[in-house]
């Protein structure tokens, strides 16, 4: 019996670990850098304060959802501006894929994301795609006087025909939505 | 997109067919007796100058800063729906007014109410002819019927939509001037409910369009005319 409940426990263990990254190197993980934003359990919302660098002030209504190491989920929406952002990252057995999603169609309230942007096996700290856009992990950047890390920027300028209404965005793992450059000269950032 | 365009007219219509054909209308999955209207725009919803594609409007925002807005899509489609033994087309005009930064929208709606089937004309049925106008910025939603000369109807319940002789607007005096109440306290007031926002207004003119259009978050823009404003 002593033998057989340590043979059960041991293949409950194998299959509870059989998720991202923590049994061999067959089972689906997040690759390179991109791992960051999958190394902590979180789930909340809240609302941050923006301004530009004209002076106008907005907000935007955010949530993050991650589940460590093998799901990450953002999404921000603004109340002046009308920018939308979605960030999803799911492991998989070759580092995972990165969906963005901008707003393009203004005027569609039941589909108010533009076509999928996707990054597939995950790896290094900077990915572009086949239409332009690049991801990139940083270790940190400064948003007025405070620090943030683990920060993704995601950039929309190398893309041939952009589906976004801004150039990049710049979200921290675990502080959600840092910067939004615009326009080419616009930037939009989270206030103190 | 809601079918408020559907009017009383046709709605009451629509459930004389089905009492005439009570076993199968609206109550099982097959519906005898089918009504196929088919709506078209009138003319005063077709041709509003004030959102002719480039036409451009200058705005102070309650935020404080200026804005322009553009008309920068205006398209006119048909759109196939059904609905408890209607089965209608309807001809439906789209405006989408933009700013460049910060980057916010409005749209218009126009939804063709003139019903034009000559199968429902044959029968002699009641023809509809409804004339609405749907505005929309964020949240805030406006609905009204025109008349056939392009002015807001005041009708529905009292001071939801009101003619002002006059109004000024950054020192700018406007005539013909219809303040239309927004559409969540319109049904709120209808439903004798009560709603946890501001009551906002738009205040339109058909020949200035929108002058001032107030959402139910408290915020609001106004025209700007530049120049000699003071």
């Amino acid at each position: 019996m002593n033998k057989f409940s340590t043979a059960t426990t041991l293949v409950a263990l194998t299959l509870t670990l059989t998720s991202c990254g923590m049994f061999d190197v067959d089972d689906p993980y997040v690759g390179g850098d991109f791992a960051k934003l999958v190394q902590k359990e979180q789930e909340w919302g809240d609302t941050v304060k923006v301004i530009d660098n004209w002076g106008i002030e907005d907000s935007y209504r955010e949530r993050i959802y991650s589940h460590k190491p093998e799901y990450f989920e953002f999404e921000a929406h603004g109340f002046l501006n009308e920018i939308t952002i979605g960030v999803r990252v799911e492991c998989d057995e070759n580092g995972g894929k990165m969906t963005v999603s901008c707003l393009r169609n203004l005027r569609d309230v039941n589909w108010p994301y533009g076509p999928d942007i996707v990054f597939k096996d995950l790896d290094g700290n900077k990915m572009t795609n086949n239409d332009g856009y690049t991801v990139r992990m940083l270790d940190s950047i400064a948003v007025g006087k405070k620090t943030y890390k683990d920060v993704l920027e995601f950039d929309a300028t190398g893309a041939e025909e952009s589906s976004c209404n801004f150039d990049k965005f710049y979200v921290a793992a675990s502080d959600g939505l840092l910067r939004i450059d615009l326009q080419d000269s616009i930037t939009i950032e989270r206030k103190p | 997109m809601p079918k408020r365009a559907l009017s009383a007219l046709t709605i009451g219509l629509t459930i004389d067919i089905c009492i005439v054909a009570f076993t199968a209308c609206g109550c099982t999955d097959t519906c005898d007796g089918v009504y196929h209207p088919i709506y078209k725009l009138a003319d005063c919803q077709k041709s509003t100058n004030v959102f002719k594609k480039g036409n451009t409007v200058h705005y102070e925002h309650s935020e404080g800063f200026e804005f322009d807005l553009t008309v920068s899509q205006d398209s006119t489609f048909m759109e196939d729906w059904s609905d408890f033994c209607v089965v209608a087309k309807e001809e439906d005009r789209s405006v989408l007014l933009t700013s460049t930064y910060p980057i916010m929208s409005v749209e218009v709606n126009f939804y063709g109410g003139i019903n034009v089937s000559e199968e429902e004309n044959k029968n002699n049925l009641v023809i509809s002819h409804s004339m609405p106008m749907h505005i929309s910025h964020k949240n805030t939603g406006f609905f009204v019927e025109l008349d056939s000369a392009g002015n807001p109807e005041e009708m529905g319940i009292d001071g939801t939509v009101r003619l002002l002789d006059t109004i000024t607007f950054n020192g700018v005096t406007y005539d013909s001037v219809f303040a239309i109440m927004d559409m969540a306290h319109y049904d709120a007031l209808n439903y004798h409910k009560q709603i946890e926002s501001d009551t906002a207004f738009l205040y339109f003119s058909k020949t200035a369009g929108i002058l001032r259009l107030e959402t139910t978050d408290g915020a609001s823009f106004t025209i700007k005319e530049r120049g000699d404003n003071e």
